[in-house]
């Protein structure tokens, strides 16, 4: 069965890459411009997967991240973000995701992060 | 031994020669040629004193007492000593106020007091009258002597006869020739010239016989002065060598001879004439102090060889006192005792002239003319006045002869003399603390000559009225004269005074006590305290007071004529006008005043200064009230002229040392300073202007400074107002220059000039720094901005790379993705290219620009950051024209305001941006509804490294950045604030150009 | 002023001299010491006459010298060279 991977990113052009990618591999992609649209879409459905920038309109992802994970705490989560600290890396872990990676993102580690992070059992 | 025919004629030829000898005088004197005015002559007047008791009398004292008679020339000596003192300070006096007599000074000194004047006068003649016919009596009896035989006894018939009738008849001639010589004409102001050097001759001639006679005596029938005193010495009359106790003249004796002799050469009528009234020049009296005396003492030498010659060739002391006569006559010399007569006449003529006249002026002025003065409208009332002094000439020589023929065979000539000295004397009191004590009043002047007078009398005239029979010794008179207390001879029961002691001691003490007594209690009238000034401080009298009352000039001559007759009077007038150069009708009111005063004065002469005083009612001087005030003034002005010299002085030490200290400082400041004139020439240049412009102070001195740095904007040195310009160096070197007008209204500025280049460079890198810290806050949001399109990039990229490129949908998307590629690139590339602006090195140049461009450009840095997705950001851009700015600047200056509004709104809120033109400038609002500034922050917010940021993160720098920035371009930038409710910044630029 | 001390001086000295009791002191020969100080005292009063005459010369005006100092020293003192 596909896994289900829910992408948030406000850049569109990006977004509509990372689910074309996404899609060519075989799993079921969803996206969301927003931490709002997303909290949406995750009433309707759950994912095996999310991903979520960091810097969002409104909410941030880490706020998405520990809100969502209140409620689900097995969800897994990969961040990603163009500003890469310490703070934030240790920030995001902390939240409770499973990795995290910059952009540019490459694709090819791109895949291999998302399957890592399926492959592992929720935690 | 001549007969008395030939005596007559020798006589008058005598007189005659006097006449003379004085009319040649007064006439060189008119010439302009004076004979008179020397002191020569001023000595040998005043040996009028010398009168016959000189020639007579001296001989005849020392042959009866022996040295007494000394003390009448002694008395002068020691005076004359005083006389620099006391004389000139009298003749200065007469001189200034006119005046002509002894009663005149005395009573004018006590306020122009008539009464006084009139005491005066009464005194003087009752004192001189006897002394005058005492002179007669010498005259006739000498005559009568010469032309006799030697017995001068006057027993026959004839003698009885001829010798009064002779000196009646002299008398009579000498009356005329007083006349002559002081009754012309009515203004005895002037100077009887001629009569003076008649007296100065006939001193030389009396001068000459009594030497002439002394030398026969003691040469002749003696052998010297030797012979004759150790003759006397071994005779009965050996006593009269000596002085004191037991001789004829005991020491208290002595004293009080002396004293009166010493008030009779200030008193006497004759004297006061000749050395005060007819004195030519203050200078003669420093000759006449010592010649005088010399004089005296010359006639002096052969009295007591004369004397004692006499005693020892048989003579008794009885009719010692023509011993000069009769020595000559009775021992063959003819001649010499006809010359000796002649010297006798002199001397007698000379005292009665003069004192006559002296005493007639005091009669006319004091006491005639005062009753007189109410009819001074009667036609040719001068006249009369004249005729009316003529008589009383003649009058009082004849009373001198009634004294003469009556009472005078009782009383030597010493004797009497002494009477009237002691008579003079009285006036001492008035007379000299007059002329030292202002507070002397009239009341008290009159209580104590009074006084004085009424002791005189009772002591010294009654007893010879009583022995000549004139009086008899009965009743009141016999009550107080025989009396113990009031016994005329022994008052108030003291004796061992002497006999002239007694009379003189009690006179003079009642004179003192009452005149100080009374002067002590009385206030005096406004009249004697002006006068009093006049005299005891030789006032000259302030002229030029204005009075009210108005006179012409023609007035003033009516006035003149009635007393003076029309020829003085015109005269008179005319002579003021000549000196004045003007006209009749010309005179200022100032110069009528003064005429006034003239009149007055010519007045005075003729009629005395009281009366001229009453007529013209004037008053010259200042009151003793006011006058104190003066000099109160004149103390307070000279204390404080003294003391602001002082403090001049202390102020210009001061002064004198600050200007060291601050020129000290001006010139070792480290900035250059130099000072221009409003030629802007240098006149001041210091040690920092020589550093900075590597121009010598030397070289700069007085020349333009535009010459000198001329890279000072020409500009800035025509502004009348002080004005700051900051300006570069071809040598790239940035200087501030300072320009300030001088306060002073003669222009000129102070320039001052200070090399920035260094704190200009640390500016700059401190405006780099804070942009690289602004260009820091940015990196976040900017880093996102990069990253995302960077990211989609990427992305489309390694998509694109995936693909085979075969399906016709694989060249579509290629298509697609390239075309977005390349907006996202456009969008990286503008974010860089904004950064690249901004963190490029801004310049210093002001260019024309568009500041909601700038607005633009920094949002467009801006809106990358995170926060400011939660803001709202409006903006409200008016219109605006372009202004000239650093645009670079400016950026930074918006760019800081934003990020700290960002800043300040951490969860979101609203930030608007205004710009709007406001007259002539331009106002930018950044309005934002962040957490606001507290009140105790608030006016530290520009202090550069003031931050309320926690540590780390803020510099502090922001805000004083932009403060300078704005400061700089000319404009202002506020801040208004409310903790919890928002932060508004304004900004005004200016649009017109800066700088 | 000092002019009419040194006359009253003089006349002082005068006075003295010819009053007992000085005079008794030459009471063996008074009519010589009478004459002979007679003499010298006009010969003093002539001598001080003479002197007293040459004193007076112009030139020895004193007022002048206090005025000019001061005006120096204020326009030396006063500030910066306006040359």
């Amino acid at each position: 069965m596909a896994e289900k991977l829910l992408i948030v990113e406000d850049e569109d052009t990006l977004c509509e890459s990372l689910k074309r990618v996404f899609a060519k591999e075989g799993y079921e992609v969803d996206i969301a411009g927003s931490a709002e649209s997303a909290f949406g879409l995750l009433k309707e459905k759950t994912y095996d997967l999310i991903i979520t920038d960091i810097i969002l309109p409104g909410i941030s992802g880490i706020e998405l991240l520990t809100r969502y994970k209140e409620q689900n705490p097995g969800q897994k989560v990969v961040i990603m973000t163009a500003y890469a600290s310490l703070e934030t890396a240790v920030e995001a872990i902390k939240a409770g995701a499973c990795d995290f990676i910059v952009k540019p993102l490459m694709h090819d580690e791109m895949k291999r992060v998302v399957r890592k992070a399926l492959g592992k059992s929720g935690h | 031994m001549f007969a008395p025919y030939n005596l007559f004629i020798i006589v008058l030829c005598y007189l005659l020669l006097l006449f003379v000898v004085a009319y040649y005088a007064e006439r060189k004197e008119r010439s302009g040629k004076s004979i008179i005015n020397n002191p020569y002559i001023y000595s040998l007047s005043l040996a009028v004193y010398c009168s016959s008791w000189t020639f007579y009398g001296s001989v005849g004292k020392a042959a009866t007492s022996g040295l007494s008679f000394l003390t009448v020339y002694l008395g002068p000596t020691l005076m004359a000593a005083l006389w620099m003192v006391v004389l000139k300070k009298v003749v200065s006096i007469v001189k200034a106020n006119r005046i002509t007599t002894i009663s005149d000074f005395i009573g004018s000194r006590y306020g122009k007091s008539l009464s006084l004047s009139a005491l005066v006068t009464i005194v003087a003649v009752a004192g001189i009258i006897p002394y005058l016919g005492l002179q007669i009596k010498a005259i006739i009896s000498t005559f009568v002597i010469i032309s006799g035989d030697a017995s001068f006894h006057q027993t026959s018939f004839q003698k009885v006869f001829w010798g009064p009738a002779a000196g009646l008849f002299i008398t009579l001639i000498l009356g005329i020739f007083a006349i002559i010589f002081g009754a012309r004409r009515l203004d005895s102001s002037e100077r009887h010239g001629g009569l003076v050097f008649a007296i100065a001759f006939e001193s030389i001639v009396k001068l000459v016989a009594f030497l002439l006679v002394g030398i026969f005596v003691t040469f002749g029938l003696f052998k010297g002065f030797g012979d004759i005193f150790s003759k006397i010495k071994d005779s009965e009359y050996s006593v009269l060598l000596f002085l004191g106790p037991g001789t004829g003249t005991d020491y208290s004796e002595w004293l009080a001879l002396l004293f009166l002799s010493m008030m009779a050469i200030m008193f006497l009528p004759r004297q006061f004439q000749m050395a005060v009234v007819e004195n030519y020049d203050e200078a003669h009296i420093t000759k006449a102090a010592w010649l005088f005396p010399l004089y005296l003492f010359l006639i002096n030498i052969f009295v007591l060889p004369i004397a004692f010659g006499g005693l020892l060739l048989g003579g008794t002391a009885n009719g010692a006192d023509y011993l000069v006569l009769t020595l000559p006559l009775e021992h063959g010399a003819k001649y010499l005792s006809l010359f000796a007569f002649i010297g006798g006449f002199s001397a007698a003529t000379g005292m009665i002239i003069v004192e006559t006249l002296a005493l007639s002026t005091m009669v006319m002025n004091s006491i005639i003319m005062p009753s007189l003065i109410n009819f001074h409208e009667y036609p040719d009332f001068p006249t009369v006045v004249l005729n009316i002094k003529r008589i009383v000439i003649l009058g009082v020589v004849f009373l001198g002869y009634l004294f003469a023929v009556s009472i005078g065979e009782f009383y030597s000539l010493v004797d009497i003399g002494l009477k009237s000295f002691e008579a003079v004397s009285l006036f001492a009191p008035a007379f000299f603390l007059g002329l030292y004590w202002k507070k002397g009043a009239r009341a008290g002047a009159i209580a104590g000559l009074g006084a004085g007078f009424a002791i005189w009398f009772y002591t010294l005239i009654l007893p010879a009225l009583i022995k000549a029979g004139i009086v008899k010794e009965i009743g009141l008179v016999a009550l107080l004269t025989g009396s113990e207390m009031l016994n005329p001879h022994r008052l108030f029961g003291i004796e061992g005074l002497g006999k002239w002691g007694s009379s003189l001691f009690w006179s003079m003490l009642f004179n003192v006590v009452f005149y100080i007594g009374v002067s002590v209690f009385k206030k005096q009238s406004k009249e004697e305290e002006m006068q009093s000034l006049v005299f005891v401080e030789s006032y000259e009298g302030v002229k030029g007071l204005e009075h009210g009352g108005s006179y012409t000039a023609g007035d003033i001559e009516d006035i003149l004529t009635q007393y003076l007759g029309k020829v003085e009077a015109r005269e008179a007038i005319l002579n003021f006008l000549r000196r004045k150069g003007k006209g009749w009708a010309e005179l200022t009111h100032k110069e009528l005043f003064e005429l006034r005063n003239e009149a007055e004065a010519v007045l005075a002469g003729a009629i005395g200064i009281s009366m001229a005083a009453i007529i013209f009612e004037n008053k010259l001087v200042l009151t003793e009230r006011e006058r104190g005030e003066l000099s109160e003034s004149v103390k307070h002005i000279t204390e404080s002229l003294r003391f602001s010299r002082r403090e001049l002085a202390e102020a210009n030490r001061e002064l004198s040392y600050l200007k060291e200290f601050s020129e000290n400082i001006i010139e070792s400041a480290p900035i250059g300073i130099a000072t221009v004139d409003s030629l802007l020439r240098v006149n001041y240049w210091n040690k920092g202007m020589e550093l900075i412009s590597g121009i010598r102070k030397t070289e700069a001195f007085n020349t333009s400074i535009i010459l000198l740095l001329p890279w000072i904007p020409g500009s800035i040195l025509l502004r009348n107002e002080q004005c700051e310009a900051t300006f570069e160096t071809p040598g790239r070197l940035t200087f501030k220059i300072n320009i300030s007008p001088f306060k002073d209204p003669s222009g000129g500025y102070v320039v001052i000039l200070e090399d920035i280049t260094e704190k200009k460079k640390m500016e700059e890198q401190l405006l780099q720094a804070s942009k690289l810290a602004s260009i820091g806050k940015l990196t976040a949001g900017i880093s996102h901005e990069i990253g995302n399109p960077l990211a989609s990039i990427s992305s489309l990229v390694q998509e694109l790379n995936a693909l085979n490129m075969e399906s016709r949908e694989d060249r579509e998307f290629t298509g697609e993705s390239l075309k977005t590629i390349n907006s996202n690139i456009e969008r990286i590339a503008r974010i860089v290219r904004s950064l690249g602006d901004f963190a490029r090195v801004s310049s210093t140049e002001k260019k024309v620009s568009n500041i909601s461009e700038i607005l633009d450009r920094t949002v467009n840095l801006v809106k990358y950051d995170k926060r400011f997705k939660n803001v709202r950001f409006t903006t409200e851009i008016g219109d605006i024209p372009p202004v000239l700015v650093n645009p670079d600047q400016i950026q930074q200056v918006f760019l800081n305001l934003m990020l700290n509004a960002l800043d300040a709104m951490p969860n979101g809120g609203t930030f608007t941006i205004s710009m709007r033109r406001n007259g002539a400038s331009i106002e930018v609002i950044f309005s934002d509804t962040g957490a606001g500034i507290a009140e105790s922050v608030m006016d530290r917010i520009f202090d550069p490294f003031f931050t309320t940021k926690p540590l780390g993160k803020g510099t502090g720098l922001g805000l004083s950045i932009c403060y300078g920035i704005i400061k700089e371009h000319n404009g202002a930038i506020t801040v208004k604030s409310n903790k919890g409710e928002g932060t508004t910044f304004s900004i005004s630029l200016p649009v017109e150009h800066n700088g | 002023m000092r002019n009419a001390e040194l006359w009253v001086f003089i006349f002082l000295l005068g006075l003295l001299g010819l009053n007992w009791p000085i005079i008794e002191i030459f009471h063996i020969d008074v009519i010589m010491y009478l004459f002979v100080f007679w003499l010298l005292f006009i010969g003093l009063v002539a001598y001080a006459a003479h002197k007293s005459g040459m004193d007076r010369k112009p030139g020895n005006t004193e007022a002048r010298k206090p005025g000019s100092p001061v005006k120096k020293e204020l326009t030396s003192a006063l500030p910066i060279s306006r040359a």
